[in-house]
């Protein structure tokens, strides 16, 4: 990084920041601090609800999976759009029919007071512990390959975010976002042409899309309807639809985004937006991480993509083993790139396939040395991840694009990081202030009391989430654990919303206690599977969470008396 | 409960896909033609 990478990123956050901040004037009570006024348009919404989805892992990560698995990843999202047809048809009209500002607000009118603080509680804890990670986990990423210091990293993000979220509410959120996308679009498009670029200054397009598709990396759809593999369009349409609805349905964080729009009609074309472009935009950044792995055909990659890690191995005795891997890998990198030249001057069919098939040996020989490595790695210290999917990308943007794009990538990861961190801040501060003091600490104060209310609890909220960056230790681990975190909890609120919405015998103290179960049921599961007695994915946590919920208020309210 | 509104809140829930309007069409169509569009040329051949 230089000078100019540094304008670049202080410029584009300054600008977030001022933004963001401008929206103070407008910020004269709880509605328009939380609500945006309800007069947002449905562009704004879109781009809103977008950026709250797209955290900095996405742009760092996805390019990495796809470097390392293809494109299959893409059929994850394909339940989505239907996830948000039903959400638009349903819950919108709903919500503000009732004019809710939290989504929990709602099942106090459809149940009663102890399920909606359930409902509050289980996002308060869930997020919470989530709005850390958000931050922490860019940063590490960060601070290892621009050698930052980490909780600067941290600081930066988290210090500018508490900024504007508590001067400018919803609305410098949603503003931000808009300009955040921005800049992650334009950051995105431009790694894309300068990995075609390279590729291209070797081979033509089409040659290289040949070698991707000989190394199964274009396999986008799968049909096979075998449960153990990850990502077929069968788990994508199922898994999908059903992590999408409760994500967007009965998380505030989504929820406080699309409320915000001017009418119905705003907050369903802001989901309907997002339905069209999310697995286009999805698809767009996977194939960008196909792209670098051609590119790093033509171009020497290392044998490990964690300079941390390496580093750590070439001080230790490990370190002539190491040497040896790298030279091997040198070889058949250079074995690899004199086929696919020799592929692309090729016009014999029968010939071609013949190379296809030596650049796909050479290629898999390839991934072994990449393999030892990671095996020597774990041989010297068995608490390292070995996984360095997560540093393909910034490596390739470190060290090939021209100064000033890095600096705007960097801004890209770090408005993704701010962009999700914003919201989350956001429907942190309504949850508690609409649905715990608002409701059970002081219903009658004024306006302006609970609008200071919101803001010091944002601020409060963007306190938790630095102090839980900043103790973080382990971050692989972490995110790991945040996603089970999620998992636990999220099958019961949608069994809870959804039992709200279609099952309408079901009463309040029915779906208290049924969630209740289902909640300890999860549990009991988790420590089980913890304490290795059996093993489960923990996405299925999602679905037992689910069932239970709706199984056990069914049965409960079976067993109670009718006026109940 | 001063708040309870669940009469009306069960009352506004169904008939829900009344509102079926046709840009939920054409978001349906949309992903159909992009899983048809992949599957044409990103798959294995």
């Amino acid at each position: 990084m230089n000078y100019l990478d540094f304008i670049v990123l202080g410029a584009t956050l300054i600008l977030i920041v001022l933004v963001g901040v401008w929206q103070v004037k407008k910020q004269h009570s709880i509605q328009s601090f939380l609500l945006g006024d309800k007069s947002m348009r449905w562009g704004t919404i879109g781009l809103s609800v977008m950026a709250t989805q797209a955290s900095a892992i996405t742009f760092i990560s996805t390019p990495g999976q796809a470097y390392e698995s293809g494109l299959s990843f893409v059929q994850n999202y394909f339940g989505l759009p239907f996830a948000l047809i039903i959400v638009s048809a349903v819950f919108i009209p709903i919500y503000y029919k009732l004019k809710v500002y939290t989504a929990y607000e709602y099942l106090e009118s459809r149940f009663d007071i102890k399920t909606r603080m359930l409902g509050a509680f289980l996002f308060l804890v869930q997020r919470g512990l989530a709005a850390g990670i958000t931050i922490y986990a860019p940063a590490i990423i960060l601070s290892s390959i621009l050698g930052w210091n980490l909780n600067a990293t941290i600081f930066l993000t988290g210090i500018s975010v508490i900024i504007y979220t508590v001067t400018g509410g919803t609305t410098a959120v949603s503003i931000t976002q808009k300009y955040q996308m921005g800049i992650i679009m334009v950051g995105m498009f431009a790694a894309f042409f300068i990995a075609i670029k390279y590729i291209t200054q070797n081979i033509p397009m089409g040659d290289a899309m040949d070698l991707a598709s000989s190394l199964g990396k274009l396999n986008a759809v799968d049909f096979d309807l075998n449960f153990e593999k990850r990502y077929t369009i069968w788990s994508g349409l199922a898994g999908g639809l059903f992590l999408a609805l409760s994500y967007f349905g009965t998380d505030q964080s989504q929820v406080q985004r699309y409320l915000a729009g001017k009418n119905v009609t705003a907050s369903r074309m802001g989901l309907m937006f997002n339905a069209m472009f999310k697995v286009p935009m999805q698809f767009f950044i996977l194939f960008t991480g196909v792209l670098v792995y051609i590119f790093y055909v033509f171009y020497q990659p290392p044998v490990h993509f964690k300079e941390v890690s390496m580093e750590m191995l070439r001080q230790s005795p490990a370190k002539e083993q190491l040497l040896a891997y790298e030279s091997e890998y040198v070889g058949l990198v250079n074995k690899r790139k004199e086929l696919a030249l020799e592929i692309s001057k090729t016009e014999n069919g029968n010939e071609r396939a013949s190379l296809l098939d030596d650049f796909k040996t050479v290629d898999s020989k390839s991934i072994e040395v990449r393999n030892k490595v990671k095996s020597l790695i774990t041989e010297v210290s068995p608490d390292t991840e070995t996984k360095d999917s997560d540093y393909v990308f910034l490596t390739f943007v470190m060290n090939y694009l021209p100064n000033g794009l890095i600096g705007l990538l960097i801004a890209v990861i770090l408005s993704a990081a701010m962009s999700s961190t914003s919201s989350e801040l956001n429907a942190l501060a309504s949850t508690s202030a609409i649905d715990f003091y608002k409701r059970l600490v002081k219903r009658d104060a004024n306006d302006r009391q609970y609008l200071f209310v919101s803001r010091v609890l944002t601020l409060f909220w963007g306190g938790v989430a630095l102090s839980f960056a900043i103790m973080a230790t382990n971050t692989e681990n972490l995110i790991e654990a945040i996603n089970i975190i999620g998992s636990i909890f999220y099958g019961t609120i949608l069994g809870i919303f959804i039992i709200a919405f279609l099952i309408k015998y079901v009463k309040g103290s029915a779906v208290f206690y049924g969630a209740l179960i289902a909640q300890a049921i999860v549990f009991v599961v988790h420590f089980l599977i913890v304490a290795g007695y059996f093993s489960l994915g923990y996405l299925w946590y999602n679905v037992i969470g689910f069932s239970a919920t709706i199984l056990f208020s069914i049965i409960i309210q079976s067993l109670l008396p009718k006026s109940k | 409960m001063e708040h309870n509104l669940s009469e009306e809140t069960q009352d506004a829930t169904p008939p829900y896909f009344s509102s079926w309007r046709p840009i939920y069409w054409i978001v349906v169509a949309n992903i159909l033609v992009i899983i048809i569009l992949l599957q044409l040329f990103f798959s294995s051949k």
